[in-house]
C-alpha cells in the first residue's frame, strides 16, 4: 500500500470513508442563523406591543446594551476561562473615548465608535501581553488594577473628559444614521437591536469555527494544548481583545444613547455583575448571554423600586447584597445556569419516547439532541497480527536528546540523559518507578524546564517551548489520558490538526467560505482517525462519556490525525486489559509501519518485549543500559535497577 | 492607599527630574521634612498593605483559594471598632480587641458561606463567591453605620517630629505591630502543628488529607486568622485618615499587588513586597505624577511582570493560582 493512499496515515477504505462524512462536530447542526433572526424578531415584536413608558423602554435598551457586553464576556470567561473584572471598565472606557472624539462637532460621528474600539482593542492588547505570561490570580488582580486605572484616568485627566472633572460628562452628541439623528428611545432601540443582531451573528460565526473548541481546549489544560500545537498565548489574548471589541461597541452604543457618562456605571460592582449574567445565564454557550442580562436588568429594576422595606430600609438598599447571594446561590444550585436548567428539562423529554413537538421544533427550542449518527460495530484492528508486514530498516537518527537534565530542587530527576531515536524505529524506555522516564519526555516536550540539548532531524530546537517541538512533528501521550471533557470526540481530534490556516478569529468572519471548507477537511480526517480506533461511533458524543479505555483510543486518535513523525508515549497500556493491550499493540506497529517513530514507556514486560526494537533503561535519573529488549534483562545493571542490589555485591 | 492623607508638595521638582540628578538631590530640592513625612506614610501603608496580604496568603496556603473578602473584612474590622467605642463607648484598647476577635467569627462565617459548599469546585467558583461576600459586607456595614466616612480615634494620641515632619504616634505603632504580626505568624506557621500542617496542605493537598491533616479544621481557622489579621489592618490604618465604605477594597488592592511583588508565597517577600508598593505610591508617587499617584503601584506590578513574571522573592515556579 503506497503511502499516498492514506489520508492521515489511515488506510483508505471507500466503504467507510462514506461515513465520515457524515460526523460532524454537534456545534455545526442546528439552525442558528434562524435562532438568531427568531429571537431579534421576537424582540422586536416585544418592544413593540408590550413595552410602554420610558422606564419601561429605558429597560429595555439597558437590557439589549448588557447583552451585548456579556457576549463578549462569554467569550473572555466562558469560553477562555480568563478571570477579567475589566470588562466593565472596558465598557466604561469605551464610552468616554467615543464621547472624546465626537466632541468637536466637524468630526463625522462614527469617528466615536471607531476610535473607541480601537483604543479598548490596544488597550488589552498591551495589558493581555504583558498579563497573559502570569497566572490566574495575577491575571485577576491585573484587571482589578487596569479597571482602577481607567477610573483614575476619567475621573482626574480633565483634558480628556473636557471639563468639569470627577469624570462627568454631558452633552454626549446623539447618534446619526445617514444624516437622521437618533432621539427617540425607539430610534435608540432600534440601532441597539441591529447591534446585537450582529454581536450575535458575529457570536454564532465564532462558535462554528475553530475558535470555540482550542479556547476550551486552552482553557481546560493549556499544557497539554500547547503540546497540540495550539497557540495558547494568541489564543487568549484574542479572545481578550474579542471581549473588549464587544465591550468597547456597547460602550460607545451606551454613551451616544444616553448623552451622558458618569464614573458609577462601570465600577467593580458591575465587573462583579457581569460574572453574574453570564454564568446565570449559562456558561455552556452564548445564549445565555440574553437570559443573564435580561435577569440582572429587570430584577434590579423591581427591586430598585420596591416599596417593600426590610430591617426598617427599603430593598433598594440591599441591592448589591441581593445580588452578592443570588451569585452564590447560582454557583452553588445552578451551576450550569439557566440553560443548563434547559438541558435538565432536555434530558427529562427525552425518556419519553413519543416526540412531544415536531422534531425541528424539539432542536430549536433545545429540546431535542441532533440526530446521532450510528455506525453499526466497530471496525476491526487494521492489522491482523504483529509481525504481519516486515520491519523496514532503522534509519537516521530522528530525534537526538543529548545530556537532558531536569531538576526538582536538590533532586536530579533526570541527569544528563542522552537518547537517539531512528527513524522506523520503536524505541522502549523502562525503568523502575520514580527513574525519571516520564520526566525525560516531559522535559522533551518542553512541559517541565530542563537543560540540555534537543536536535530534531538534525535541527537544533529550543527546549521548553512544546509549540516548536509539535511543529517538528513530535506528539506525545499521556500517563494519565489528557482528553477534553467539554468536547466531543471529533472536536477532541480536531484540535492536532496540522492545518493551522484560517483558525483566526478573522478568518472565521471574514474569509468564512474558505476557513469551512478547511473545517470540513479537518473534520473529515478526524472522522477517519476515530474510525481507525473504532471510535467513529462516539464521535459527536462529549469525551465525557467514554470508558477509560476509550479516553486512550482516543487519545491515540487524536495523535494519528496530527500526522506526527514521532510520537512519544508515556505507559500507554496503563488501565488496559489483556486484548484492549493486544488492539494498542498492532495500533502502535502500524503507525511504525506508515513511518512513524515511536518512543514507548511502560511497565509490561510482555508488550514492551514484543513490540520495541530496542530499549534504553533509566534508574534514577541515569541512563544504565541500552540494547535488545530480549536480551537486555541478562544484563545486570537493569536486574538492579528493578530487582534491587544485594548488599554484598560492589556494583 | 487610604484617602485623606494630605501630603504637601515638593518644589523644583521638575529641574531635577529634567537633569537627571539622583534622589538625595531631589530631597534636597524639595526638603527633608516632606520626604520622611512620605517615608513614614509609605512605611505604614506598606506595613498595613502587608498585614491584609498575610490574610489572603494564609487563607490560599490552607484552601488553595483567595479570598476577595478581604478588603471588604478590613473595612468591617475598622467600623466594629468605631461603633464599640464612638456609639457604645468602650475604652479604645477594648474596642481594638473586640473588632479583632469579632472578626475571627466573621472570618470563619465567610468560610462556612462562601468556601464551605463550594469546595470541590473550580477555584474560580469560590472566588467569586468571596467577592460576593464582600459585596453582602459593603450592604451590612452601609445599612448599619451609613455611608458618611468616619474617623477612629488612634490608640497611640499625639506625635513626635523627625526632620522637621509631623509624625503620628500611630504610623510608629503600625509599624510595630506589623513586625511583631509577621514575627508571630512565622512562628505559627514554623513551630507549631497548625503550621505545619497548613505547609503540607499547601505543598500537596491530597497527600496531606491522606495523612489525616484534618483540612477541613484548617480552612476554618485560617479564614478566622485571616479575618482577624483584616481586622487588625482596619483598626490600625483607620485612625491615620478616615473609613468609608471602599476604604479596605484599596488595602486589599494593595495586598494583592504586594504578594505579587512578593512572589506570591514567602511571608517575608509579602512585607518587602508591601513596603515597595508603600514606597513607590507615598515617596514616588508624592514626586512624580502626583495626581495619578495612586495608580503608581498598578505601574509596579506591570513592570516587575513584564520583567519577571513569578515576581521577585520567588526561585523557580510560583504558587499563585487562584
Amino acid at each position: 500500500m503506497a503511502a499516498s493512499d492514506m489520508a492521515i496515515g489511515v488506510r483508505a477504505d471507500t466503504d467507510r470513508s462514506s461515513l465520515w462524512d457524515r460526523v460532524r462536530p454537534p456545534i455545526y447542526r442546528g439552525l442558528p442563523y434562524v435562532r438568531v433572526a427568531l429571537v431579534l424578531a421576537g424582540l422586536f415584536l416585544y418592544r413593540v406591543t408590550r413595552t410602554q413608558g420610558r422606564a419601561q423602554e429605558n429597560l429595555y435598551n439597558t437590557w439589549l446594551l448588557y447583552t451585548i457586553l456579556v457576549i463578549g464576556f462569554y467569550f473572555v470567561f466562558g469560553l477562555s476561562g480568563q478571570f477579567a473584572f475589566s470588562q466593565a471598565a472596558i465598557y466604561g472606557l469605551g464610552g468616554y473615548v467615543s464621547a472624546w472624539a465626537t466632541f468637536n462637532h466637524d468630526h463625522p460621528l462614527i469617528l466615536g465608535i471607531i476610535a473607541a474600539i480601537l483604543v479598548c482593542l490596544v488597550v488589552s492588547l498591551l495589558f493581555s501581553l504583558v498579563m497573559q505570561r502570569t497566572e490566574h490570580f495575577y491575571f485577576a488582580v491585573g484587571t482589578l488594577g487596569l479597571q482602577n486605572v481607567i477610573l483614575a484616568i476619567v475621573t482626574r485627566w480633565k483634558g480628556f473628559t473636557r471639563g468639569s472633572g470627577g469624570g462627568e460628562v454631558s452633552n454626549i452628541r446623539p447618534i446619526s444614521v445617514f444624516g437622521h439623528t437618533l432621539t427617540t428611545r425607539f430610534d435608540t432601540f432600534k440601532l441597539l437591536l441591529f447591534s446585537l443582531g450582529v454581536a450575535m451573528v458575529i457570536a454564532v460565526f465564532l462558535e462554528r469555527s475553530p475558535i470555540r473548541r482550542e479556547s476550551i481546549a486552552n482553557r481546560d489544560s493549556p499544557v497539554v494544548a500547547r503540546t497540540l500545537g495550539l497557540p495558547a498565548l494568541k489564543i487568549r489574548v484574542t479572545m481578550f481583545m474579542l471581549g473588549s471589541f464587544f465591550a468597547a461597541t456597547a460602550g460607545s452604543l451606551n454613551a451616544h444613547s444616553e448623552g451622558n457618562l458618569g464614573p458609577t456605571s462601570f465600577g467593580v460592582d458591575l465587573g462583579l455583575f457581569v460574572f453574574l449574567m453570564v454564568i446565570l445565564g449559562g456558561l455552556g454557550s452564548f445564549w445565555g448571554a440574553i437570559l443573564g442580562a435580561w435577569f440582572f436588568v429587570y430584577v434590579k429594576q423591581q427591586i430598585s423600586v420596591s416599596q417593600t422595606h426590610l430591617f426598617g430600609e427599603k430593598l433598594g438598599a440591599y441591592l448589591p447584597a441581593i445580588f452578592g447571594i443570588v451569585l452564590i446561590l447560582v454557583m452553588i444550585f445552578l451551576p450550569d445556569g439557566i440553560l443548563g436548567l434547559g438541558d435538565r428539562i432536555r434530558r427529562l423529554f427525552r425518556r419519553d419516547a413519543r416526540p412531544i413537538l415536531p422534531n425541528w421544533l424539539a432542536l430549536f427550542l433545545g429540546l431535542a439532541r441532533a440526530p446521532q449518527l450510528v455506525v453499526g460495530a466497530m471496525p476491526p484492528p487494521n492489522v491482523a497480527a504483529g509481525g504481519a508486514v516486515e520491519a523496514p530498516m532503522r534509519g537516521t537518527p530522528l530525534i537526538a536528546a543529548a545530556d537532558i537534565g531536569v531538576s526538582f530542587g536538590g533532586v536530579k530527576a533526570v541527569d544528563a540523559v542522552s537518547i537517539t531515536l531512528h527513524e522506523h524505529e520503536i524505541l522502549g524506555l523502562i525503568g523502575p518507578n520514580g527513574s525519571g522516564k516520564s520526566t525525560f519526555i516531559n522535559a522533551i516536550t518542553g512541559v517541565v524546564p530542563a537543560v540540555g540539548s534537543l536536535r530534531i532531524r538534525g535541527a537544533e530546537v529550543a527546549l521548553g517551548h512544546p509549540g516548536s517541538v509539535r511543529s517538528n512533528g513530535v506528539l506525545r501521550t499521556y500517563q494519565t489520558p489528557q482528553t477534553f471533557l467539554h468536547l466531543t470526540c471529533i472536536e477532541n481530534v480536531m484540535l492536532t490538526t496540522t492545518d493551522r490556516k484560517y483558525t483566526g478569529i478573522m478568518s472565521s468572519i471574514v474569509l468564512r467560505p474558505v476557513m469551512l471548507r478547511h473545517e470540513k477537511q479537518r473534520w473529515r480526517d478526524a472522522a477517519a482517525a476515530l474510525d481507525r480506533v473504532g471510535l467513529l461511533d462516539r464521535a459527536e458524543e462529549s469525551a465525557a462519556n467514554l470508558s477509560y479505555g476509550q479516553q486512550r483510543l482516543l487519545e491515540l486518535a487524536r495523535t494519528l490525525a496530527g500526522q506526527p513523525t514521532v510520537v512519544l508515549l508515556d505507559e500507554p497500556s496503563a488501565g488496559l486489559n489483556a486484548s484492549e493491550t493486544e488492539v494498542l499493540a498492532n495500533h502502535l506497529r502500524q503507525m511504525r509501519n506508515d513511518g512513524v517513530s515511536l518512543l514507548v514507556i511502560d511497565h509490561k514486560i510482555d508488550f514492551i518485549t514484543a513490540l520495541v526494537d530496542r530499549v534504553v533503561v533509566l534508574e534514577l535519573g541515569q541512563l544504565v543500559a541500552e540494547g535488545d529488549p530480549h536480551t537486555i534483562w541478562q544484563d545486570v545493571r537493569v536486574q538492579n535497577a528493578y530487582l534491587g542490589v544485594a548488599d554484598d555485591e560492589d556494583e | 492607599m487610604v484617602a485623606g492623607v494630605v501630603l504637601p508638595k515638593p518644589r523644583f521638582l521638575l529641574v531635577s527630574v529634567f537633569r537627571g540628578e539622583p534622589v538625595t538631590a531631589l530631597v534636597l530640592a524639595s526638603s527633608l521634612s516632606n520626604f520622611t513625612a512620605y517615608m513614614a506614610a509609605a512605611i505604614s501603608e506598606g506595613s498595613i498593605v502587608a498585614l491584609a496580604a498575610l490574610g489572603f496568603l494564609l487563607t490560599h496556603k490552607a484552601t488553595g483559594v483567595i479570598s476577595f473578602a478581604q478588603g471588604a473584612l478590613v473595612t468591617l474590622g475598622a467600623y466594629i471598632a468605631i461603633w464599640a467605642s464612638r456609639t457604645e463607648g468602650w475604652p479604645l484598647l477594648l474596642s481594638y480587641l473586640f473588632a479583632i476577635v469579632a472578626m475571627f467569627f466573621v472570618g470563619v462565617a465567610s468560610e462556612r458561606i462562601a468556601y464551605r459548599p463550594l469546595r470541590g469546585r473550580s477555584v474560580h467558583v469560590v472566588v467569586i463567591a468571596t467577592f460576593g461576600i464582600s459585596l453582602i459586607i459593603e450592604v451590612i456595614i452601609g445599612l448599619w453605620q451609613g455611608t458618611q466616612p468616619k474617623g477612629l480615634s488612634p490608640l497611640w494620641a499625639g506625635h513626635f517630629e523627625l526632620f522637621g515632619a509631623v509624625i503620628p504616634y500611630q504610623r510608629v505603632l503600625i509599624l510595630v505591630v506589623t513586625l511583631l504580626t509577621v514575627a508571630a505568624m512565622v512562628a505559627l506557621f514554623t513551630r507549631t502543628q497548625f503550621g505545619r500542617q497548613v505547609r503540607a496542605v499547601a505543598a500537596d493537598r491530597e497527600t496531606a488529607q491522606l495523612y489525616g491533616v484534618p483540612v477541613g479544621r484548617l480552612s476554618i481557622l485560617s479564614f478566622g486568622i485571616a479575618g482577624s489579621l483584616a481586622g487588625l489592618a482596619g483598626v490600625l490604618i483607620a485612625p491615620v485618615g478616615s473609613v468609608d465604605l471602599g476604604f479596605g477594597f484599596l488595602i486589599m488592592l494593595g495586598g494583592f499587588y504586594a504578594a505579587i511583588v512578593g512572589g506570591f508565597g514567602s511571608l517575608g517577600g509579602v512585607v518587602v513586597g508591601g513596603f515597595l508598593i508603600g514606597f513607590v505610591q507615598y515617596v514616588v508617587g508624592s514626586y512624580w505624577l502626583t495626581r495619578y499617584q495612586s495608580l503608581w503601584p498598578f505601574a509596579l506590578i506591570i513592570g516587575i511582570i513584564a520583567i519577571k513574571p513569578t515576581g521577585l522573592f520567588t526561585k523557580g515556579q510560583s504558587h499563585g493560582r487562584l
